[in-house]
């Protein structure tokens, strides 16, 4: 009885440390979920762009995504004419948003 | 020394009576007749910031003026301002309370220009604005890279605006914008910012000017004093979009003559500095 509860809470301290560390570390805005009706939300996360792929801040936010409130539009049609996640997303520096919808959009 | 005792003691009793009062507003006085160019607040900050390569707070200016021989030597340490009218809150396209950068005018960081690392994007557009050359972007690199380890002292975390940031390849505040705080992690411990505590010449003065048993506002008063207007070199770059765009943070320190080579004194700014002078 008292090894199960001594485990239990081992366990709690374990899942607490885990959670507690990890959310200290954060790379650039995080993870961004962006709601979108019928085709499925899409998160964008900085953990890819900014550790993975290598990114750097000024590589996008020198001019896209600078506030909240300029960018809350942005369409697929705009996308495929090279604004916001098209600007690289265009086949060419990243996969085109055209034709490849469920790289981002998750039901 | 003031009247017999140590200048620090008297302003570590300055920051602890002044910490517990509402309306408190931080400032330093820099006595740059005092000042040897030792370096060592440059290295200080440096230290207790674990800043990393590209980033340093407070640079001091050498400057040698007239002929031989009459020469003279003055020294300038440089900190961010914390202007009480900033261009660099101006320029920040996400300011505000709690958002990427905004000037504190209450609790304890009163009179400080404080800086979230969560919300900066680091666009750049403030390192551009500061007429001071005080910030820049954090560019991640780490001095002991490409040797065999990357040194424990290196990710060591820093504990500014009273959070702790360990240093790990691409986590905040990598691409941020850093700047001088006043130590205001160190001011919430009733300790004495550490500029102001390693200077061996005693040259700075810290604490709330309009606080009159304080030790800052008695020298104020008793010695005429300036203001920091601009540094040189004079860079004239307007902000437009695009202008920074892949640009790495060491490039854009470059581009904007970041830290600084010498201080342009006068009386008073339109950025309303809360950083005075004694110039000789």
């Amino acid at each position: 009885m008292e090894a199960t509860n001594m485990k239990r809470i081992g366990v709690v301290v374990l899942v607490i440390l885990l959670v507690t560390t990890a959310g200290l570390a954060k790379i650039g805005g995080g993870d961004i979920t962006l709601e979108v009706k019928k085709a499925g939300t899409v998160v964008f996360s900085h953990d890819h762009h900014v550790g993975s792929v290598g990114l750097k801040c000024t590589e996008c936010h020198d001019s896209l995504f600078v506030t909240t409130g300029k960018h809350k539009h942005a369409t697929m049609a705009l996308m495929q004419k090279g604004e916001s996640c098209g600007a690289c997303h265009n086949g060419k520096k990243a996969f085109d948003v055209k034709a490849n919808c469920s790289n981002c959009h998750k039901k | 020394m003031y009247e017999g005792r140590d200048e620090l003691a008297i302003i570590q009793e300055d920051i602890k009576r002044a910490a517990g009062k509402p309306g408190t507003k931080w400032a330093m006085l820099i006595d740059t007749r005092r000042c040897t160019a030792c370096h060592a607040c440059t290295v200080g900050c440096m230290v207790e910031q674990k800043s990393p390569p590209g980033i340093m707070y407070r640079p001091v200016y050498e400057e040698e003026m007239g002929t031989f021989p009459r020469v003279k030597r003055r020294f300038t340490p440089r900190l961010c301002n914390q202007c009480d009218n900033p261009p660099c809150v101006a320029a920040c396209p996400n300011k505000g309370e709690g958002k990427a950068t905004w000037k504190s005018t209450k609790g304890l960081s009163a009179g400080i220009v404080m800086i979230n690392y969560e919300q900066c994007i680091g666009c750049g557009r403030c390192v551009v604005a500061c007429p001071y050359k005080a910030r820049a972007l954090d560019g991640g690199a780490f001095y002991t890279e490409g040797t065999p380890s990357i040194e424990e002292y290196e990710k060591a975390p820093s504990w500014e605006y009273n959070r702790k940031w360990p240093r790990e390849k691409s986590h905040l505040p990598i691409g941020n914008a850093r700047k001088c705080h006043f130590c205001l992690h160190r001011l919430k411990n009733g300790m004495v910012p550490m500029c102001v505590n390693t200077c061996p010449c005693r040259a700075n003065y810290f604490g709330d000017p309009e606080d009159k048993e304080s030790l800052i506002y008695k020298v104020m008063k008793q010695n005429k004093v300036k203001v920091l207007q601009a540094v040189t070199p004079k860079v004239e770059l307007k902000i437009r979009p695009g202008m920074f765009k892949g640009m790495n943070p060491e490039a854009i320190s470059n581009k904007v003559g970041y830290p600084g080579k010498g201080p342009v004194f006068a009386d008073s700014a339109v950025t309303k500095p809360r950083v005075y002078y004694i110039v000789a």
